[in-house]
């Protein structure tokens, strides 16, 4: 057991009721006749809350513009007439304010009257007793009587709306301040809320004065943080009333990485609310971080290790030592019979760098081979190996702040309302301001066209053509004279540009050319490339909609290339910005999840590299690399690969080809899952270690703008181990001792070992809250902007991108084009979502179909239909939708009966071996009954979750299983 | 879906979608659909949402915080009943519930048959001949419940109304017939008929001509004939006086029914510089506008640099006629000052004020005097898009204006390259939609940007950050319509009219319980007693005048005590009262002035945006402390709450609606005791 301690000083947000200024030049007033400085621009309240006067408010909060409407704040000002609101005056040289007076005292006394005369007066029972704005006015302003009674007009009999899924709305107890209403304008960017009617009558409203389930809202929370009364409530804080402490940590879901108060009764979660001060969120948060953490005690959640001998056994309980002994046993048992390279691990997205680090460092150690590759093999691995090529770090060049400096944004492949929805929240902001946006994605996400969001360029290309389409951009932007020379010139290798210039000035890589091969016009394309290139900041974000194409690195390198020529790199407003997937996709590859790659990116064949971690580690290092994923697949069918340690990751849904990798599982001997639940790849395991939710852990996320985080550990872990400890266990067991007494540890040596996390340690992380590597002498701080003055690799590269048409083409047998994505309320495999009420904003997955193509298979909206590719056949519900073009379609993967995989192939990447997810040509035709893999499926699953539930019942100490029930 | 709902769809969305590169355009996509479908069904928002780029809930927020956009069916007919003070001040309060108890409806309802839809409506700019009531887009005037009795037979029988007849071919003879709404709403139509049918039987060789009204209301409809000597009156004329008068051919001077040369008229002895085309020209006529001096302000502007006509303009001492009597100099300073490429001018022609309708009397009767003020306005302050905000309860002046507008572009006064100067600049009416607070100035930015009409916060001033977040400069359609004068007159002449730091004229209106109620132009100055008594000429009733509530709803009501005030923005601070936009409601003995300042409570909580917590909350707590008051609730205790109320409103408002609306409470508790 680690020892568990609270390294964090944790205290309630200070609200200092307005934004801040970022005016250089510098104010001195007077408040109540102490003299303040402060930036111009300040408002009073600000200002006077930042000497430490809080002037009373009820609409003013630091996460929104100035507002006026509850005229609490007012102040007096000398030589001015009248009381202006504190809130919406800015401080001005020589100013000086009272901020209480007698008058002031009784203005506000009256004011508050006013709300109270139409306020429910049941303080004691209200959920937000001891944490209502309102009732602390009250308090300080010195309300002790209602003179106007309480029988006159009020809204104390309004209905309440308990329809949204995890929070309530009830308007009896709203003072109509707007903050709500304000927050889901400008924090969320959904304009979801409005006031219905006017004057007295005037109520929040979601949508057209409807149920908030069935309204524009998409559950963010951003109204209920705003709400300073019991309006808006969470309903755990309904059923469990208000938390006593709190302590910041990382949110687990997504690459942006927010920042999290966890906040707690003893060791029982309450809610989570973003932080106002994480440096990747800003107060901000989604329906997923947010809400969707009851997962981590759901009645799923395995919390004693498993082991069995065969996959058709029952489950057997066991201690953490037998379990240990049980699984390094046979670990070694396999590398006696089958050779060293015989076994292997794979690292998790979702855990933390740290035990990531100590994954590939057993696999590296006690397994004594390179077979370790992680989850971001089949994400994000292009997007290291192609901007590692042409920039010389496999990393997103930016921070998100960054983005609010970008005039033009291109967003390809990417859908970040639902897959990084607080980045796409911020990116909408800067569109409010003016931004232009070009979209290439053969689907209409909600960002070409959403409230107060339009794409200038929507390039609706053909699945598997992005390649075709970056090149007749860099084409356009050559032919027409756009590129940066001077840029050029300084930041880039010169011969390597010239044979790039000749390359894409060829006429087969023009927009017009290309047309009929990605299906969008030239001239759009022209004109697209002209707002990127004219712009005066460009930035690129993009997704997996860019590397899961067997031209993945291809389409990486052709991004770098457009931003490299057309000098949109090395500053604020620019750059290139891969969005990530999961939580620690970065940090999983930094800390060396690869089978090529030591931490920090640093290859097996660097002997220096390799000499700097035989001599911290104490034993020899294989220089030879190892198997990536498919490799270990198809390897195990081979009959040579046989025993793998899989952390956190559930390949047997996520990866390609599922019938393809339920046979290279069921060929193996011994497959080691550590997981929260069963998933679909424990069914094939023999040996579950049950891990840890975040909330458990101590460690650090690193999110997809470098930005190292912390995560704490908020409960106890359910199974009595850290995960990090699991893995030390295991490799001890095997042979090599590894011991660390707490995750700091495993950080000082990751420090240690690795260049670019060479100034990061936890004391640092507590000082800062977060930290982007690279982190070292240079940038102590660390680094908002990668590539100032110099690309990391010296010169920028730009390597010839071709484009090669993929193997899955449609033809007649497969006229059609799937291509996959993620939704909002969903999350990945959706193991944890879909233990959470978020299930019912997604049930399952759909088929979007374009109107035209369901019409001509008789295909109608809510009907199911059989997909087939040559991989595999699978049946889903039809959800007939322009938001496709004619010939594609495109469904999700939230739910393992879906079957998404079991279509789609097994094509790669050709540098990278990513899967070619976004690409696979289908027929798609009515059905009445599922699949027949579908119906195998069903059989498995039951049989496997009656093994479970056998192994429970004979456990003696069952109540292991129980007790977090 | 049903295909009614879809057929509403496409319509809604053709309408957007004709609109939507405009900015800021949802109220006039929404008064379109209301327009075609006659009411907004809640269908058509999501297809509204999608072509404007805005959420549902902006649409429905939009919607549901204007009083005239409808979400329901509505009658056939809509009958607009007038609350404002000067229809209460004639029995308005009767003819209420006369109405509600004939119709056997309350507002907001529409009859079983479907045939009527009754809704409240406060001021349609008929205030000197109260009360009103307006049926679709018809004003009524005087009318008590048995005129209202017999107007709903008559609206059974369609074929009585009289169809608007308007300026004929020019011929021998010039006759002159009022088109103002308040002259036609007393029969202007059904003469100009009866002289057109008279002039076609017996071939008088007449050319009619249909001018805006002078503001006589009390002798409308007024019909004038030009002779070599000028142009000669007959008052309250009728179809029946027209065949008399004509029945020995064209009338002339020493017609014994003549009221003489009109100019000599004694109501007449005003010094009318804004208004000294009313009732005088053709208002759709460019050549009788510049036939009057009209455009050659323009012509003057457009040979000075926009400092030159900024400065002019500082000079005359020229204060914004809205109401905050603001120096129209410095405010156009500031736009002039103020870095941006964009920049907007604003008419405010919101004119909600109960007792005012200068406004609408100008949009009527010479339109092009505004259009020409706001194009000197632009080219003063560098501006290229103007847009004159229109109060939707004024149907005819916006026809009127739309017309001058087409005019104006054709005849090359606004539009590109105006009259050959290289200067390009465009004018959009926007109608309003049934909000008083959108008089306020960034409560009216936000309806322009197709929002709610809530009320911005200041600073930033709209001149520096205004409509779309550029310089503004917003004026008041006075305002704008006195500046042609002033440069062709030059700013001497206008700053030595008036007197002390009010200069010029103002175009008082008087309303209410007064005998010649109507348009009393008359340089600052003049006091009080003698516009009531010498022009006004009493109370209409014959009662003695108790009170007159003067600038509008917000204005205090003023004993007779403080009659010899002189009319000008200091003295009327010094009462604690107010000049406004020059409205004057009159009231005789009878009234019930408690009622009148629990109506000024009343009036604001129905108005208020809701931003603000005094003035939302607050004005229902004040008629319900009132309520007490009167009922004999705790007197005292209550006397000495409405007061603080009174206070907090005053100091803590965000706006001048809450700020003010204690006012006309406060007068009565101070200076009538006895009435609350």
């Amino acid at each position: 057991m680690a020892s568990v301690v609270n390294y964090y000083r944790v205290g309630a947000e200070v609200d200092l009721g307005t934004p801040g200024a970022s005016s250089s030049e510098q104010i001195t007033l007077t408040i109540d006749g102490a003299a303040i400085t402060v930036a111009k621009g300040t408002s009073i309240m600000r200002a006077a809350a930042i000497a430490g006067t809080n002037i009373p408010k009820l609409c003013a909060s630091e996460d929104l513009e100035p507002f006026g409407s509850c005229r609490l704040c007012l102040v007096e000002i000398e030589g001015r007439n009248g009381y202006p609101a504190s809130c919406t005056t800015q401080v001005e040289a020589g100013m000086q304010v009272q901020t209480q007076t007698d008058h002031l005292a009784k203005l506000r006394r009256n004011v508050m009257e006013l709300y109270i005369s139409d306020h429910p007066l049941d303080c004691l029972t209200c959920p937000a007793n001891g944490n209502c704005e309102l009732q602390d006015m009250a308090g300080v302003v010195g309300l002790r009587d209602v003179r106007y009674g309480y029988d006159g007009a009020n809204h104390l009999d309004a209905p309440k709306d308990e329809t949204a899924l995890y929070f309530t709305f009830d308007p009896g107890k709203c003072i109509v301040c707007s903050r709500c209403v304000r927050a889901c304008e400008e924090q969320q960017g959904t304009f979801a809320l409005t006031i219905d009617g006017r004057g007295f009558d005037s109520k929040i409203a979601a949508s057209q004065n409807e149920d908030f389930l069935g309204s524009e809202c998409v559950s963010c929370g951003a109204c209920v943080k705003a709400c300073p009364t019991a309006t808006l409530s969470e309903k755990s804080i309904i059923k469990l009333g208000q938390p006593d402490k709190a302590t910041v940590t990382t949110c687990a879901y997504c690459g942006v990485g927010c920042s999290f108060r966890a906040e707690m009764q003893g060791d029982q979660l309450v809610r989570m609310v973003p932080n106002r001060d994480g440096h990747a969120n800003h107060g901000h948060a989604c329906v997923k971080g947010r809400f969707a953490f009851g997962y981590a005690t759901h009645k799923d959640r395995i919390t004693a290790p498993l082991i069995r001998d065969s996959i058709h056994d029952e489950w057997r309980p066991a201690s953490w030592e037998e379990a240990i002994t049980f699984a390094a046993t046979r670990l070694k048992a396999l590398q006696q019979k089958y050779g060293r390279k015989s076994i292997g691990g794979i690292t998790s997205s979702r855990c933390t760098n740290e035990e990531v680090f100590v994954v590939q460092k057993f696999i590296r150690t006690a397994v004594g081979n390179n077979n370790v590759d992680t989850c971001a093999r089949v994400c994000h691995s292009p997007t290291g190996y192609g901007l590692k090529t042409t920039l010389g770090e496999s990393a997103g060049t930016q921070t998100f702040d960054s983005v609010m400096m970008a005039d033009a944004i291109i967003i390809i492949g990417a859908n970040p309302t639902d897959a990084h929805p607080v980045f796409a929240s911020q990116m909408k902001r800067r569109l409010r301001q003016g931004a232009s946006l070009i979209i290439a994605d053969p689907r209409a996400i909600d960002l070409v066209d959403s409230p107060h969001t339009r794409a200038d360029y929507h390039l609706q290309l053909r699945p598997g053509t992005n390649v075709a389409l970056i090149n007749a951009l860099a084409h356009t932007i050559i032919d027409e004279g756009l590129e940066h020379k001077q840029f050029i010139s300084d930041r880039c290798e010169t011969q390597p540009f010239k044979v790039w210039k000749a390359f894409i000035s060829e006429q087969r890589n023009s927009p017009e050319a290309l047309e009929e091969v990605t299906g969008v016009a030239a001239a759009e394309v022209r004109a697209a490339a002209r707002v990127y290139a004219n712009a005066r900041n460009g930035a690129i974000y993009y997704g997996l909609g860019v590397t899961e194409h067997s031209q993945g690195s291809t389409m990486v390198m052709g991004i770098a290339n457009l931003a490299m020529v057309t000098g949109n790199l090395g500053r604020e407003g620019v750059g290139v910005n891969p969005l990530r997937g999961q939580n620690n996709v970065q940090g999983s590859c930094d800390m060396g999840s690869f089978p090529h790659e030591l931490p920090g990116y640093r290859h097996l064949s660097d002997t220096a590299a390799r000499a700097l971690f035989e001599e911290e580690w104490q034993v020899e290092l294989d220089s030879e690399p190892g198997y990536r994923i498919p490799n270990m697949f198809d390897a195990a069918i081979d009959g040579e690969f046989k025993g793998l340690y899989i952390q956190g990751e559930d390949i047997a849904q996520s990866d390609p080809d599922t019938q393809h990798v339920y046979a290279a599982l069921s060929a193996m001997e011994c497959v080691i899952v550590q997981d929260l639940f069963l998933n679909e790849t424990a069914k094939f395991a023999h040996v579950f270690l049950p891990g840890s939710s975040f909330l458990e852990k101590d460690g650090t996320f690193t999110n997809a703008e470098r930005r190292i985080s912390p995560v704490r550990m908020v409960m106890q872990p359910k199974s009595g181990m850290s995960e990090w400890e699991i893995t030390c266990a295991l490799s001890t067991a095997m042979g090599y001792a590894m011991s660390y007494e707490h995750p700091r540890q495993i950080m000082e040596e990751i420090a240690r070992l690795t260049p670019t996390f060479q100034g990061v340690s936890y004391e640092k992380l507590d000082a800062l809250g977060s930290i982007q590597w690279p982190c070292n002498d240079q940038s102590p701080n660390g680094t908002p902007f990668m590539h100032v003055g110099e690309f990391v690799r010296g010169k920028g590269y730009f390597a010839p991108t071709p484009y090669v048409a993929t193997d899955e083409r449609s033809n007649s047998r497969y006229p059609l084009l799937l291509t996959t994505g993620r939704i909002l309320s969903q999350y990945n495999v959706g193991a944890q979502t879909r233990r959470t009420e978020n299930l019912k904003y997604h049930a399952e997955d759909q088929l979007e179909i374009h109107p035209d193509d369901a019409e001509l298979r008789g295909i109608v909206d809510g009907s199911w239909v059989g997909i087939k590719s040559r991989a595999g056949e699978t049946v889903l519900r039809a959800c007939v939708t322009d938001r496709v073009q004619p010939g594609v379609i495109y469904t999700t993967f939230h739910h393992p009966e879906s079957g998404a995989n079991v279509v789609t192939t097994d094509n790669s990447d050709w540098a990278t071996n990513c899967p070619e997810y976004k690409v696979t040509a289908v027929q798609a035709y009515p059905v009445s009954h599922p699949s027949q893999w579908q119906e195998m499926f069903q059989r498995f699953n039951r049989e496997q979750q009656q093994l479970l539930a056998a192994g429970r019942e004979k456990d003696p100490a069952r109540e292991r299983f129980d007790k977090i029930k | 879906m049903t295909e009614n709902v879809q057929h509403w769809i496409n319509i809604a969305s053709r309408i957007a979608t004709a609109l939507m590169d405009k900015p800021g355009v949802l109220l006039p996509v929404l008064h379109g659909i209301q327009d075609e479908l006659g009411y907004i069904p809640a269908q058509v928002i999501p297809a509204v949402a999608k072509v404007l780029n805005l959420s549902r809930a902006e649409v429905h927020g939009v919607v549901s915080f204007y009083h005239l956009f409808r979400t329901e069916p509505r009658g056939k007919k809509i009958i607009y009943i007038c609350r404002a003070e000067s229809c209460q001040a004639m029995g308005g309060r009767k003819l209420e519930l006369h109405v509600k108890e004939r119709l056997g409806i309350g507002y907001h309802e529409t009859t079983t048959d479907g045939e009527i839809s009754l809704e409240p409506v406060y001021c349609v700019g008929n205030c000197a001949c109260s009360p009103a009531i307006m049926v679709d887009e018809h004003v009524h005037s005087r009318v008590t419940p048995a005129v209202f009795d017999q107007m709903l037979d008559e609206m059974i029988d369609e074929e009585a109304r009289a169809t608007f007849v308007g300026s004929t071919k020019s011929a021998t003879t010039r006759v002159f017939v009022p088109s103002d709404s308040t002259a036609r709403s007393l029969g202007a139509d059904r003469v100009a008929a009866a002289v057109v049918a008279l002039d076609a039987t017996l071939n008088l060789d007449i050319e009619l001509v249909r001018t805006g009204s002078r503001g006589l209301y009390g002798l409308e409809p007024l019909l004038e004939i030009e002779t070599e000597r000028g142009r000669v009156g007959f008052s309250n004329v009728d179809s029946e006086t027209v065949k008399r008068l004509f029945s020995q051919g064209i009338p002339t001077i020493d017609h014994r029914e003549c009221l003489g040369l009109m100019e000599e008229h004694p109501w007449l002895k005003q010094p009318r510089l804004t208004c000294a085309r009313l009732g005088v020209i053709d208002p759709l006529s460019v050549d009788d506008y510049r036939a009057h001096e009209g455009f050659a302000g323009l012509e003057a502007a457009l040979q000075l640099s926009p400092q030159a006509i900024v400065s002019t303009i500082a000079d005359s001492g020229l204060r914004g006629r809205g109401g905050a009597a603001f120096p129209a100099g410095i405010k156009w300073q500031t736009v002039l000052d103020a870095g941006s490429e964009q920049k907007y001018v604003i008419c405010n022609a919101d004119e909600g004020d109960s007792g005012t309708f200068i406004d609408r009397m100008i949009m009527e009767g010479d339109p092009f005097m505004l259009i020409e003020g706001m194009t000197i306005a632009a080219l003063a302050v560098g501006a290229t898009q103007a847009y004159i905000y229109i109060r939707a309860e004024y149907p005819q002046a916006i026809k009127t204006m739309e017309k001058a507008l087409d005019i104006a572009y054709i005849t090359n006064h606004i539009g590109k390259d105006i009259l050959g100067s290289g200067r390009d600049f465009d004018i959009e009416i926007r109608k309003a939609a049934g909000a008083y607070i959108c008089g306020e100035e960034t409560s009216m930015l936000e309806s322009l940007e197709g929002k709610r009409g809530q009320v911005r916060f200041r600073p930033p001033l709209p001149a520096i950050e205004g409509l779309f977040g550029q310089p503004t400069l917003v004026n008041n359609l006075v305002s704008l319509a006195s500046v042609p004068d002033i440069l062709v007159k030059g700013a001497d002449y206008y700053r030595q009219i008036g007197t002390g730091k009010s200069r010029g004229t103002l175009t008082v209106q008087l309303a209410g319980n007064i005998k010649h109620g109507g348009l009393v132009e008359v340089p600052f100055g003049i006091s009080l007693r003698e516009i009531l008594e010498d022009f006004g000429g009493g109370s209409a009733s014959g009662r003695p005048i108790k009170a007159v509530q003067a600038g509008g709803p917000l204005g205090a009501y003023i004993p007779v005590s403080e009659f010899d005030t002189p009319l000008d923005y200091e003295s009327f601070k010094e009462i604690d009262s107010m000049l406004g936009h020059g409205g004057i409601v009159a009231f005789d003995d009878t009234t019930d002035l408690g009622e009148m300042a629990r109506f000024a409570m009343e009036f604001c909580s129905i108005e208020s945006c809701g931003k603000c917590t005094p003035c939302r909350i607050g004005s229902v707590r004040g008629v319900e402390v009132i309520d007490r008051i009167r009922a004999g609730e705790n007197p005292h205790e209550n006397r000495i709450l409405l007061q603080d109320l009174c206070d907090t409103m005053i100091d803590g408002s965000l706006c001048a609606l809450g700020g003010m609306a204690p006012f006309p409470v406060l007068s009565v508790m101070r200076k009538f005791p006895d009435e609350l």
